[in-house]
């Protein structure tokens, strides 16, 4: 654990899509404080700490957090739902970042409560663009409670 | 009319008493007595009782029935008494003064008179002469007669008082030869009117015959014994008188008996007899004649009396033909027993009231063609025996009718389809063959059968008329159908066997599940590949350009190439992928039905290809289009398809030209899109609407031969064609029509 505050957390099992994202956030100079965890598992441990139930309060508040929906163990649903019930987590934007384009996967965002949705296109240009403009937004020009 | 015992008694005693005077006749005459009691006043008395005042009361009663009858016969017969009742009393009267000569004459020669009317009665004559004349016309006749008679009694009378006859007896002697002449002509008339009156009387039956013949055959006696008298008072005479006054009494109980059966007639039916015989054209032929059946009126042996004008018509023979000829010769040939047997029961038959005999025949026509009649025969005993009338009815029309109506009732008796009739409660009233073999628990629990009560409540709570319902039974399946039939309150049940339609039915469903579990199973499976063959694609492209970002410095123009060649088949792989998705798409979409104007759709498919288009000169041509019924998002993307092809191909030529139009044909439109392009080989045409199917290569033309089979689909699943013509660097013309249904656009 960095003891500067993490800003983004990262929940990307594609490695390589994981380094794109990363390195368009860098361009940026939005990297500098960012987790990246590669399964759901490993999101609620770092969400809600080593040995977490249903019942734990969260633990680390990052800024921003970028979903990917199909992850392995846990997927992106039951992490964005746990986050949003937990009482200082609801508060923390999340962005889910996915192949999915489908209308049921975005209505079921929505329904849990997501932030923005944004669907990661296949051209990387414009997928640099996507993450850049969002991380400027959720992490400049937002303002979230503290 | 008396029974047939009492008949037989009065028969006897008739009989019995006529014989006796009959032998005590022979005796005195073998015996010749010439004993005489003449007394001339009891012969004038007795005269006047026994003979002059029966016979004129027999006289009157006979004018009677005349009048209510008409029948000639009593009129004869009332003459006949007159001229005998006046004749004996003359001869009564003068007995004392004149001798015996005289009154003999006279008495004798009345009688010869008499017995010509009595003869004149019953003959042929005296019977058929039934006039049309009413009761006042009649006693105009009745009057007439009587002076006649008077005439000839008087006439009679002054002729024998002046001996202007020759002798006619001479005591002592006998007869002379004109008295046995006389009398001999007088005895063989009694005898036999009597013997035909008997002869009738055996025939009939009747009481008048009976009396009538029994008192000629008693005056004949005593004519006979008047005959073979010497002496004139002798015994023979007093009983040959005898004999005569019983029989005068006899003629006097057979008048009145006719009166009697006259006047017990209903008087209605003789005033309406009466009145409808004064009408001079009616008369039996007219009833005959206006019938509609043939009737033909035969004798004993079956011969034709009477033929009636319809009988004419159905048989061919005309009346002049038929009367005189056996009935049976003529149009029932080979029937003969059988009419035979019919005339014998007829005749068997005693009693006023017969029945008739009705019995179903087939009669041959003059013609020779044959005609199945009802034969009804009816006898009547008449006084000139008896007498049939035959109805003959045609059966023509009812058995053909009757042809009809069984092959009617055939229809549902032969339908191998069950077909029942209930009646208004439920109860099975008919059910065909066919019922009763393949539905024999609906036949066996009747009303009482579920299914039944069922679909008659329904049918019966007045909603509908009719009702129907597929319904198992065993391993077959049958459509019932059930009618409330408002006429007759009857339902009718039709069942009809769908077992085999059923069996289809059952399969299509099963297909179609596993058409739909394929469908969705294919869904799923093209979902995840795109998805899952995005991300891959998505470093693959990636990658390249950050590689060829950070080491372009450290690159030659070979690496520099290769990583080009890299991205672009990346995003060549990303553009199949979409294309795929949307193509299998289209399966899975409803396709509307709306009406669309083709020419906004043009419109509409230019400006989505703007972009493409602003960069470059194209002259576009747009035709007027007809409407058409169909998917307007499916159509406009045909329509963008093959516009972008259009321009796509035409992209190497400066004077790019497209041009689009339609027509309407008989039962379809038909659209085209047509540039002048690079164009195809006519002969590769076939290939150019297959998925993946490319006449270019990807340097010359980019894209990957998903649109025109994207056309291909959307068109066929609205019912129409596509097909192209094209001519290498001449262009090419794509067609695509589209069915109209119903409408008249």
């Amino acid at each position: 654990m960095n003891e500067d505050e993490i800003e983004i957390l990262l929940v990307e099992d594609t490695l390589s899509d994981a380094e794109l994202t990363i390195r368009a956030l860098k361009k940026r100079n939005l990297a500098n404080k960012l987790v990246h965890v590669k399964d759901g598992e490993e999101a609620l441990n770092y969400l809600f700490g080593e040995g977490h139930c249903s019942a734990s309060v969260i633990l680390n508040r990052p800024r921003l957090v970028l979903l990917d929906l199909k992850l392995p163990k846990v997927d992106g649903f039951e992490i964005l739902r746990r986050l949003k019930a937990d009482q200082l987590g609801q508060f923390i934007p999340v962005v889910v970042l996915t192949s999915s384009a489908e209308e049921r996967d975005i209505v079921q965002s929505y329904k849990l409560g997501v932030n923005s949705y944004i669907t990661k296109p296949v051209d990387f240009e414009k997928f640099i663009d996507a993450v850049s403009s969002l991380g400027l937004y959720w992490l400049l020009l937002n303002k979230a409670p503290r | 009319m008396k029974t047939a015992t009492h008949v037989r008694t009065r028969n006897i005693f008739g009989l019995t008493a006529a014989l006796l005077l009959m032998v005590a006749i022979i005796v005195l005459v073998l015996h010749n007595d010439d004993r005489t009691f003449e007394s001339p006043t009891w012969l004038a008395i007795l005269n006047a009782v026994f003979l002059t005042a029966v016979s004129l009361i027999t006289a009157v009663i006979a004018i009677l029935v005349y009048i209510r009858i008409g029948l000639w016969r009593f009129l004869a017969l009332a003459a006949g008494s007159v001229i005998f009742g006046m004749t004996a009393l003359l001869a009564g009267l003068f007995m004392k003064t004149h001798g015996p000569d005289v009154p003999i004459t006279i008495y004798n020669i009345g009688s010869l008179l008499a017995a010509f009317c009595y003869s004149t009665s019953i003959s042929h004559f005296g019977s058929i002469s039934m006039t049309e004349k009413v009761p006042t016309e009649r006693i105009v006749s009745v009057s007439v007669t009587m002076v006649l008679t008077g005439v000839l009694i008087v006439m009679i009378f002054l002729l024998s008082v002046r001996h202007d006859f020759p002798p006619f007896f001479i005591q002592g002697y006998g007869s002379t030869p004109i008295r046995q002449v006389v009398l001999g002509l007088v005895i063989v008339l009694f005898g036999s009117t009597a013997i035909f009156i008997i002869r009738d009387y055996l025939e009939t039956g009747t009481s008048f015959n009976y009396w009538f013949a029994l008192g000629l055959f008693c005056i004949t006696t005593g004519f006979i014994g008047a005959y073979t008298m010497t002496t004139a008072g002798s015994i023979l005479n007093w009983v040959a008188r005898f004999s005569q006054y019983i029989g005068n009494l006899c003629l006097l109980v057979a008048v009145t008996i006719s009166l009697r059966d006259v006047n017990s007639k209903s008087r209605a039916t003789e005033e309406l007899v009466a009145t409808l015989f004064q009408e001079p054209a009616f008369n039996y032929r007219l009833i005959m004649d206006t019938n509609p059946n043939g009737i033909a009126v035969v004798n004993q042996q079956g011969s034709i009396i009477r033929w009636n004008r319809q009988a004419e018509h159905l048989f061919g023979y005309s009346g002049e033909e038929a009367v005189g000829s056996s009935l049976v010769n003529l149009i029932l040939p080979h029937q003969n027993e059988t009419i035979n047997q019919i005339l014998v029961s007829m005749q068997k038959q005693t009693g006023n009231l017969q029945e008739n005999i009705t019995t179903d025949l087939v009669a041959t026509c003059k013609d020779g063609s044959t005609r199945p009649v009802s034969f009804s025969i009816l006898g009547t005993k008449t006084r000139l025996g008896w007498m049939g009338v035959v109805t003959l009815a045609d059966m023509t029309e009812r058995q053909q009718a009757e042809a009809r109506i069984a092959h009617l009732a055939s229809f549902p008796h032969l339908n191998p389809n069950p077909v029942i009739e209930l009646d208004d409660t439920g109860h099975i009233i008919y059910a065909n063959p066919g019922a009763i073999k393949r539905l024999p628990d609906l036949i066996t629990l009747d009303s009482k059968h579920p299914f039944l009560t069922d679909m008659m409540k329904a049918v019966r709570s007045g909603e509908r008329q009719q009702m129907s319902a597929d319904i198992k039974i065993d391993e077959s399946w049958f459509e019932h159908v059930l009618f409330y039939i408002p006429g007759m309150r009857n339902y009718r049940l039709y069942a009809r066997d769908i077992t085999a339609r059923k069996l289809t039915e059952e399969k299509l469903i099963k297909s179609n599940a596993l058409l739909e579990s394929t469908n969705k199973e294919l869904d799923a499976f093209t979902y995840s590949v795109s998805h899952d063959l995005r991300a891959p694609l998505r470093a693959i492209d990636g990658f390249a350009r950050i590689v060829s970002e950070d080491y372009r410095e450290k690159l030659d123009d070979e690496g520099r190439r290769y990583l080009d060649i890299i991205m672009k088949n990346a995003s060549r792989m990303a553009q199949l992928i979409s294309d795929l998705l949307a193509f299998s798409r289209l399966s899975k979409q409803e396709m509307k039905s709306l009406p669309i104007d083709m020419n906004k759709l043009v419109q509409s498919s230019f400006e989505d290809l703007l972009p493409v288009t602003e960069t470059r000169y194209i002259e576009i041509k747009v035709n007027p289009l007809p409407l058409i019924q169909g998917d307007p998002v499916l159509l406009k993307q045909v329509m963008v398809n093959l516009l972008s092809n259009a321009i796509k191909f035409t992209h190497l030529r400066e004077d790019a030209r497209i041009e689009i139009g339609g027509s309407t044909e008989s039962d379809e439109n038909v659209y085209f899109v047509k540039d002048n392009g690079v164009g195809f080989d006519q002969q590769y045409a076939d290939k150019l609407f297959g998925v993946f199917q490319r006449l270019h290569s990807e340097e010359e033309f980019e894209g990957n031969g998903v649109g025109l089979s994207i056309v291909h689909r959307i068109i066929s699943r609205h019912g129409g064609r596509v097909w192209a013509e094209g001519k290498r660097n001449e262009g090419a013309t794509i067609y695509f029509s589209i069915p109209r249904r119903g409408d008249s656009t």
